[in-house]
């Protein structure tokens, strides 16, 4: 019986476990031995097209910056005299490498810096808690923690085309109708109007009255 | 039946037996097989007087070189060649050498055995220095307006082999890769509209494959007219100061990215690699400049 449920499930084990190693390849935090051909980062960005490189993009670019293909793809002198040993260094500094796309396109934003520009599907980058419902439950995690929220959506319209949109009659942040209703919930706690509206949304129609 | 099958195998033992001490020397100790590793030291030499080895580098008597002069490991004659663990400090004394001529140079005076950098090959007043074509070359060639194929070169080793004798196969990152790789048809025709574009050559060995003088020119600017031949037009430079590199604001983020890697690494090999981000200043022997890119995609084509 054991054999039977071990012979059902280890197919399904084995998955798990390439699918962890693929993963731990994508986020390059593992060294691949040389026969590991296709979980290296190479094989996996004609799969991934988030984590190609396109070189044709970036020429003009690096030459304004006075670089070239030389600085991720390293010829650096080396003292190594093993030629396994080499090709070992020379992965791990060819890696793709978040931090730099991101220098440019993330910190600085010298770059495009839409996402979807190089990540094609929003759910490759989620966070886990992203994955199940969380437009509806973000809330009280963004309250937390603003600054995490933004390491991602660098601009505030990422909030704003929600929060403010106003030529919806569904139902946006506040419920269908709020308008009307909206007093009580202002009285009793006014600041967290203020968390999006300034006075002067507030006495636009107020004052006037 | 038992015969004929004895006789036969008689008759192939010592073939097979000649054919596996050829390929598996490796697989034993010097004690077993007498045979030193290609490139090594001689054995069994004395030295001379003058040379002083430091202390536990241990001679045999009458001053002759032994195993353990050098290898600090116990019993290492007896160890098969592929069962000596090379990374282990005291493989070579006092190491380990990640500078490995520092091994030498404790009995071999530095002043008197630094190789000299025959790439300089122009006097100051112009002339060529004809001892320095003989490292490489077997004649000086004259006539050096004229190209050649390199099979009339006249080299000492095959050209795939010729830089080997004094740079490391593995003299800097990713030549490894480049020296195995053999470009297709398509990369074929490209070098070949980008070589004529430049007024370049791009050598490939005999087997089709890339090697060191594919991407490096050896012989510095004004020795071959690259004008009249194009194995002479490459990137002007000083061949005495080699290549030179300045910081990169990159390098802070790109080394904390690497550490956890290197550190990975480190474990499984005992030896520390590091990985500095460095913008390429200025360049030298290169068939096209690199640090533009442009020798890169003399070769290397995309589509976006």
């Amino acid at each position: 019986m054991l054999i039977l449920l071990w012979s059902v499930f280890a197919p399904g084990f084995a998955e798990t476990s390439t699918l962890k190693d693929v993963t731990a390849v994508q986020e390059h935090k593992q060294l691949l031995p040389d026969h590991d051909e296709d979980k290296k980062w190479w094989k996996l960005r004609d799969k991934r097209s988030d984590i190609y490189y396109p070189h044709n993009a970036h020429l003009e670019v690096m030459e304004q910056e006075g670089d070239s293909c030389l600085l991720c793809h390293s010829f650096t002198k080396s003292d190594v005299a093993d030629a396994k040993k080499l090709k070992q260094v020379t992965l791990i500094a060819n890696e793709a490498l978040k931090p730099i796309c991101h220098s440019c396109h993330v910190e600085e934003k010298r770059a495009p810096w839409r996402c979807d520009l190089c990540h094609d599907n929003k759910e490759k980058i989620w966070p886990a808690d992203h994955r199940s419902d969380y437009k509806n439950h973000h809330g009280e995690i963004a309250r937390q923690n603003e600054k995490n929220c933004e390491t991602c959506h660098l601009d505030m319209n990422f909030c704003t085309d929600c929060h403010m949109r106003r030529d919806t009659s569904g139902q946006g942040y506040h419920p269908l109708g709020y308008r009307t209703l909206h007093g009580l919930e202002s009285r009793m706690d006014p600041a967290r109007c203020g968390r999006c509206h300034n006075e002067l949304y507030c006495s636009d129609c107020h004052a006037a009255q | 039946m038992k015969l004929v099958l004895s006789l036969w195998v008689l008759l192939l033992m010592p073939w097979t037996i000649s054919l596996a001490g050829e390929d598996d020397w490796q697989r034993q100790s010097y004690k077993q097989s007498k045979r030193l590793p290609d490139l090594h030291h001689a054995v069994d030499v004395k030295l001379l007087e003058a040379m002083m080895p430091p202390e536990d580098f241990v001679l045999k008597t009458g001053r002759l070189l032994q195993c353990k002069t050098c290898h600090g490991l116990e019993k290492m004659d007896e160890i098969p060649y592929d069962k000596v663990n090379k990374d282990a400090p005291d493989f070579l004394r006092g190491g380990p050498y990640p500078d490995f001529e520092a091994f030498c140079y404790q009995c071999h005076n530095k002043k008197d055995n630094e190789r000299p950098n025959i790439h300089v090959m122009l006097e100051k007043n112009g002339e060529i220095k004809k001892q320095n074509c003989l490292y490489c070359h077997e004649e000086v060639n004259e006539q050096r307006e004229k190209p050649r194929k390199p099979a009339d070169l006249k080299l000492r080793l095959p050209i795939e082999n010729v830089c080997l004798g004094c740079h490391l196969k593995t003299p800097h990152l990713n030549a490894p890769e480049h020296q195995e790789a053999k470009p297709k048809d398509e990369m074929k025709k490209h070098m070949k509209v980008e070589a004529e574009k430049h007024g370049i050559t791009l050598p490939l060995s005999n087997a089709g494959k890339v090697m060191c003088v594919s991407c490096h020119s050896p012989h510095p600017d004004g020795v071959i007219d690259g004008k009249k031949n194009p194995a002479g037009r490459q990137v002007l430079g000083d061949v005495e100061k080699g290549v030179e590199y300045v910081k990169h604001s990159w390098d802070q983020v790109y080394q904390a990215d690497k550490q956890e890697r290197l550190t990975l690494l480190e474990q499984t090999t005992r030896e520390r690699v590091e990985l500095p981000y460095k913008r390429i200043k200025s360049e030298v022997l290169l068939r096209l400049p690199a640090k533009n890119g442009q020798l890169c995609l003399s070769c290397h084509e995309f589509d976006r």
